[in-house]
């Protein structure tokens, strides 16, 4: 009688505590959720390394406010309302006003008479994962099928850092149009208003929604039509309020709502004017042209072409009447090391289809969305805000340090 | 396929199944990837986050009180340069035996505010370089002064960092607080090795002044 081959109790048992040591069990920072298809392991959210800017949001009994982890412009303090976050108690930002990210940004009628609105602002992937509704999408009003299970309302105001700054004005007077040699000059005026009545460099302010103010143009400037801005601004961060479900539409956030923050800078700042700040305008720039009977927008035009002699002289004056300021973080020499999470909406694939295998996919695909959300902002070491030597002719920073 | 195969009732357990079950049980290892610790263990593995030394992020230049006179500043660079306290590298000197160094001060330099600094003083030379010990970490009361004592009257307008006559500048390291009971808070400002770049106030050769960019 031949042998049956036989597993030894030893071999099996061996074998059974290798399938035992593997088996998944969550350690510190690691969620894990068993399905039938296998064990989805999601990272959970760490107490990360606090970062300058950290807002910490709390309602107060009437509205949003939010105290800030001191952030720093070179060596100035920043303030809130005049007070510099490093005082105690510490100053805190109050949110009055919220725009709603997921409506429409606007309504028109069409051609045919249809009312149509335009897509939502939008917001994190993050929050799609907690039921938030999903952002107006464009096309015929109300069109967009409301989803039961995402009946979360959400609420946005961003933190801006502003820094007052002396402006600019450019004056272009056309001389004496009948000669053969026309003659253009151009004049700068600098407003230093906002500074002289500023009592603090930078402070902190909340705005619904932030919209950057654009600089002149070089057109602008020559057409003396340009308004530089008297301040520079740029985003910290925007607080996202999240309602629970079925909240009222119309009603304000209040206590019941929950707070989540979207970062856009993680470090402490650097700030510049492009041009050295002097007490002078500089020297009015005379140009003679070989136009006659011409008309200011010709000269302009004339003045603009690269190819005209002047070019180079008229965009250097320019450059120098440019006062706009330059954020960057100092430390790492400058660069940029993660990338800002994007504004944008997710659609978990739906897959009703025949092949099993798809199905099974996708049936974890949407399993794996509910436990593995996308993080908020990204993981430590954070964002850098890059700086860029090439902005400031910086020629030296890029030679060979003196050896020790 | 990395799971064991099904065996029916009464069904007689192959050399083949056998085999097939362990290879699954290979496949089935766990594998530490970026970020992760595995801690293996006779009823399961424990899978953690790596989170190695995040809650405690150990910059360069990070400034550390030690009571009221004296602070630590972890080893840092500018333009590749250590620079040096009492001409001691912050990292230490390892030929001669000496550690890292301790700035010291009698009395802190601070304004009406109780503000002072930790700050990097670079003295440039005639080439606008850095020299090896030319770079120093002082406690100051301003960092826009030429004297480090703060002006009589407050600049508000910013004009990036001043490089003083002689081609001196400063940026600070760390803000130091003093409070009304005598408290003091220290808020770090750099997290990073710097690059320092200058912009002179003019061509000419005898310039010593102008505008420098630290990041």
């Amino acid at each position: 009688m031949p042998g049956i081959p036989t597993i030894s109790a030893l071999a099996w048992n061996e074998e059974r505590a290798l399938a035992r040591a593997n088996r998944a069990l969550s350690g510190r920072g690691i969620r894990l959720h068993w399905t039938p298809e296998g064990i989805i392991i999601a990272a959970v959210e760490q107490k990360e390394w606090p970062h300058p800017w950290q807002l910490n949001p709390v309602w107060d009994g009437t509205k949003w406010t939010a105290t800030v982890r001191p952030g720093f412009v070179d060596w100035r303090d920043v303030c809130i309302d005049g007070t510099p976050l490093t005082d105690l108690p510490a100053p805190a930002l109050a949110f009055n006003g919220f725009r709603d990210p997921a409506a429409p940004s606007g309504i028109s009628a069409d051609d045919s008479g249809n009312i149509v609105q335009g897509a939502g602002e939008g917001y994190p992937q993050f929050f799609d994962a907690l039921g938030v509704q999903a952002a107006a999408t464009a096309g015929i009003a109300g069109s967009d099928a409301p989803d039961p299970t995402r009946n979360r309302l959400i609420r946005a105001s961003d933190v801006v850092l502003i820094t007052p700054r002396v402006s600019t004005v450019q004056t272009v007077s056309v001389a004496d149009p009948l000669t053969d040699a026309q003659t253009v000059t151009l004049s700068t005026t600098i407003n230093n208003a906002n500074v002289a009545n500023s009592t603090v460099s930078h402070r902190l302010v909340t705005e619904t929604k932030w919209v950057p103010t654009p600089e002149p143009t070089d057109l602008d400037r020559l057409l003396g039509t340009d308004v530089e801005p008297q301040t520079d601004e740029i985003l910290i961060a925007t607080l996202y309020l999240v309602s629970p479900p079925g909240a009222d539409d119309t009603l304000p956030p209040d206590s019941t709502w929950t707070p989540y923050v979207l970062y856009a800078v993680f470090w402490n700042l650097a700030y510049a004017p492009q041009t050295p700040l002097t007490t002078a305008a500089p020297d009015p720039l005379t140009i003679t042209t070989g136009l006659a009977f011409g008309i200011g927008d010709a000269l302009i035009n004339a003045l603009l072409s690269p190819i005209n002699d002047f070019y180079n002289e008229v965009t250097s004056f320019l450059s120098a009447a440019n006062y706009a300021g330059i954020y960057w973080n100092p430390g790492g020499h400058g660069m940029s090391t993660l990338s800002r999470p994007v504004l944008a909406t997710s659609v978990i694939p739906d897959n009703t289809g025949f092949d099993p295998r798809a199905r099974r996919l996708a049936n974890q695909t949407r399993k794996s969305a509910t436990v593995t959300t996308p993080t908020l902002n990204p993981s430590f070491p954070y964002l850098k805000t890059p700086f860029d030597p090439f902005h400031f002719d910086l020629d030296t920073a890029f030679d060979t340090p003196a050896t020790p | 396929m990395n799971e064991w195969p099904e065996a029916r009732a009464g069904q007689t357990l192959t050399p083949e199944m056998w085999n097939a079950a362990r290879a699954a049980n290979g496949r089935n290892q766990l594998i530490a990837g970026k970020g992760i610790r595995l801690k293996p263990g006779p009823l399961g593995t424990v899978i953690a986050v790596n989170d190695n030394g995040i809650a405690s992020f150990a910059s360069p230049f990070r400034v550390a009180l030690l009571g009221s006179t004296s602070a630590t500043i972890a080893p840092g660079f500018v333009n590749l340069i250590e620079p040096v306290i009492d001409g001691v590298h912050l990292s230490g000197e390892d030929a001669k035996g000496t550690p890292p160094p301790t700035l010291k001060w009698d009395k802190l330099a601070l304004d009406s505010d109780g503000r002072g600094f930790i700050a990097l003083e670079v003295t440039l030379d005639v080439n606008w370089k850095v020299a090896d010990g030319a770079a120093l970490i002082v406690q100051v009361a301003a960092v826009d002064t030429a004297d480090g004592v703060p002006a009589k009257t407050k600049s508000i307008a910013a004009n990036g960092v001043p490089i003083f006559t002689g081609r001196k500048c400063r940026y600070p390291l760390a803000m130091i607080r003093q409070r009304s009971t005598g408290a003091l808070d220290c808020f770090q400002i750099v997290y990073g090795d710097l690059t320092l770049g200058v912009k002179p106030a003019d061509s000419a050769a005898t310039t010593t002044t102008g505008r420098a960019f630290f990041y």
